[in-house]
């Protein structure tokens, strides 16, 4: 791909690299993946805000590590995971909530809220309102899936599991969105 | 069969809503962060509002163990250097399990111990590698093994010393790198290479620096002339894995064997700084006395190189062959190159907090390398490995410490952190079982 190729130069960097302009190009690159990511997992708008800030102060202050075990994306999507996991403990929320007590941003998420719980009733289409709807192990491996088109053994690398374990949550998850759409067709709310 | 179906994949390709949640109110937030960023040193702990509790609780119970304890926690600057003996390493306490269940960093070390000077062409080294990971949220030696095992692109690589003999009666030892999982280390523990025949040559390499792509090894070769009179020369050489790697033959003179230059990590800007140290380039040994040949090989590639030690950095040291050195010294002498090392050869090579505050901690400190996570600092003294916790300052209770062998240096040091620290956990505890 070539937002892959745009980042070979990340495994040679020095002391005098501008770390910032390699940020930014990566927020340009993967911004929305990261995002997409943490949204899938927290389903909040909010949280998927704060978790993507988090990934890339994280990713800034870490950017010498990237040791091209894997690709970027693949990198990213486990930094991201990982903070998400952080975020559903309490610490986490503390941590963000204090950091930015300071900043203009609680005036303008009490501004925004309302407009973001509209959007967030209104997901483009079908299968992601049902991808949403499933036990958050089998949502996300679907989601690296067929949104990021991560391979198996990618997939496995981000989830920490061997990819058998992504094969068999993959199988299972296509059976419970089966389920899904036909109790959702038959008008039961039967997970 | 696909793993979905292949219409809920055209669907889900899309973000989830119409408008991208990565916005630019959301990057300008992120950038807006960024430019408050400092380093953690420089943020006192009390300003740190996730420590807050942690530091109270740390506070208190330090003081219990100062007062319980009876030990110095804090080496006096004051003790006249014949006492300023190691700090003694003390058993991690409840001070300690406060940051310890913070650590995201693993290491992984490579350990070189040598055998005492003198023995002939007998001489060898022994090597082993150390995990050093969160385990339970408590840090541990996740992991040993003999030999060096070392991460490479996308997988982990083995290095072992690979024997073979030569037909005039002599014998080669030269490290050989393979993928770790397609390996399993036959290499024994501690090669010895047998002195050669009259007329032959034996050649052994002892490893110096192991980073993720180059290594730095000193090579020795023994030559016995039919007349019973022995040439012992030595070298340092730079290679990389797909060098170690290849199936080169090493009988040829060593400067045609593969290997790094200077010139091929900087480029021409290599050229200034050699002319500064105006190295000579080595000879093979049947050549090394000649001093016409002498005269004309100045260095201006940077051929022969190592990566060497320096409390808290690796250095780039040239080799320059000029002067006899007396029996059993080597041939070369090693000058400081004035370039720092790119991160493609030592990556995060910084040390937080700095060399000064890590020695008046830890008098004994003989170097010190700290993770990119800024959670965690190994200190290196003659007897011990030892890991201390660091929240923007270093806090005085060992984590961790691990007994070095006799006469053992480290020459492998790399951190990881999320994601690699649980791919590591998992891997590599395997790898060195093999």
């Amino acid at each position: 791909m070539d937002s892959e190729v745009n980042f070979d130069y990340l495994k040679y960097l020095s002391d005098s690299t501008d770390k910032k302009e390699i940020l930014n190009e990566l927020m340009t690159a993967y911004g929305k993946d990261v995002w997409n990511y943490a949204y899938s997992i927290t389903r909040k708008w909010d949280q998927a805000d704060d978790i993507t800030q988090e990934v890339f102060i994280k990713v800034y202050r870490n950017l010498y590590t990237f040791r091209s075990e894997s690709s970027v994306k693949t990198w990213l999507l486990a930094i991201t995971r990982n903070m998400t996991l952080d975020y559903r403990k309490s610490a986490f929320l503390r941590k963000v909530t204090l950091v930015d007590a300071f900043s203009a941003r609680e005036e303008q998420a009490a501004a925004s809220s309302a407009e973001r719980e509209v959007l967030e009733r209104m997901t483009l289409n079908e299968v992601w309102d049902l991808v949403l709807k499933l036990p958050v192990k089998y949502r996300e491996v679907l989601i690296l899936f067929a949104h990021h088109q991560l391979s198996m053994k990618e997939i496995a690398n981000v989830l920490g599991v061997s990819e058998g374990t992504v094969k068999s949550r993959l199988f299972h998850a296509r059976g419970k969105i089966s389920r899904l759409k036909e109790s959702l067709d038959h008008g039961t709310d039967r997970p | 069969m696909e793993p979905i179906d292949p219409k809920w994949k055209q669907q889900l390709t899309n973000g989830p809503f119409d408008q991208d949640g990565f916005t630019d109110a959301l990057r300008q937030r992120i950038e807006a962060r960024l430019e408050n960023i400092v380093p953690a040193a420089s943020i006192p702990l009390w300003k740190r509002p996730w420590t807050a509790a942690a530091s109270g609780l740390a506070v208190t119970l330090g003081l219990v163990v100062l007062v319980l304890g009876g030990q110095q926690l804090f080496p006096s600057a004051d003790l006249p250097v014949q006492q300023q003996q190691e700090q003694a390493p003390q058993t991690a306490v409840q001070t300690a399990t406060d940051y310890e269940s913070t650590v995201r960093s693993a290491l992984l070390v490579g350990l070189r111990a040598d055998k005492p000077s003198g023995e002939a062409a007998g001489e060898a080294s022994e090597y082993r590698t150390l995990l050093v990971a969160p385990v339970a949220k408590r840090l541990q030696v996740a992991a040993e093994g003999s030999g060096i095992l070392m991460p490479y692109k996308m997988d982990f690589w083995r290095l072992a010393e690979e024997q073979s003999s030569t037909p005039e009666g002599g014998s080669i030892a030269r490290w050989k790198a393979m993928l770790a999982n397609a390996s399993r280390s036959q290499s024994p523990l501690s090669l010895k290479i047998a002195p050669p025949k009259a007329g032959a040559s034996s050649r052994s390499e002892k490893l110096l620096f192991v980073g993720n792509r180059y290594v730095a090894m000193e090579q020795r070769i023994i030559a016995l002339d039919d007349k019973g009179g022995q040439e012992d020369s030595r070298y340092v050489w730079v290679k990389d894995v797909p060098q170690l790697a290849s199936s080169a033959m090493m009988e040829v003179a060593p400067l045609q064997q593969p290997h790094v230059k200077l010139e091929d990590i900087f480029g021409s800007s290599i050229e200034p700084a050699l002319r500064q140290i105006t190295p000579v380039l080595p000879q093979a040994p049947e050549q090394s006395k000649v001093k016409a040949v002498k005269a004309a090989s100045v260095d201006t590639s940077g051929e022969s190189w190592t990566v060497a030690r320096q409390p808290g950095r690796w250095v780039a040291q040239v080799a320059s062959y000029e002067n006899d050195a007396p029996a059993g010294e080597p041939d070369y002498q090693l000058k400081e190159l004035p370039l720092a090392l790119p991160a493609e050869v030592v990556s995060h090579d910084k040390l937080t907090p700095d060399w000064v505050e890590i020695k008046r901690m830890q008098p004994a400190a003989v170097d010190a390398y700290s993770s990119p996570n800024l959670d965690v600092v190994l200190v290196v003294t003659e007897r011990h490995l030892i890991l201390y916790p660091f929240q923007g300052t270093l806090i005085p209770s060992p984590l961790l410490t691990v007994e070095l062998h006799a006469n053992e240096s480290v020459i492998m040091a790399h951190w990881a952190v999320d994601p690699y620290v649980e791919l590591w956990k998992k891997n590599v505890p395997v790898l060195l079982a093999q």
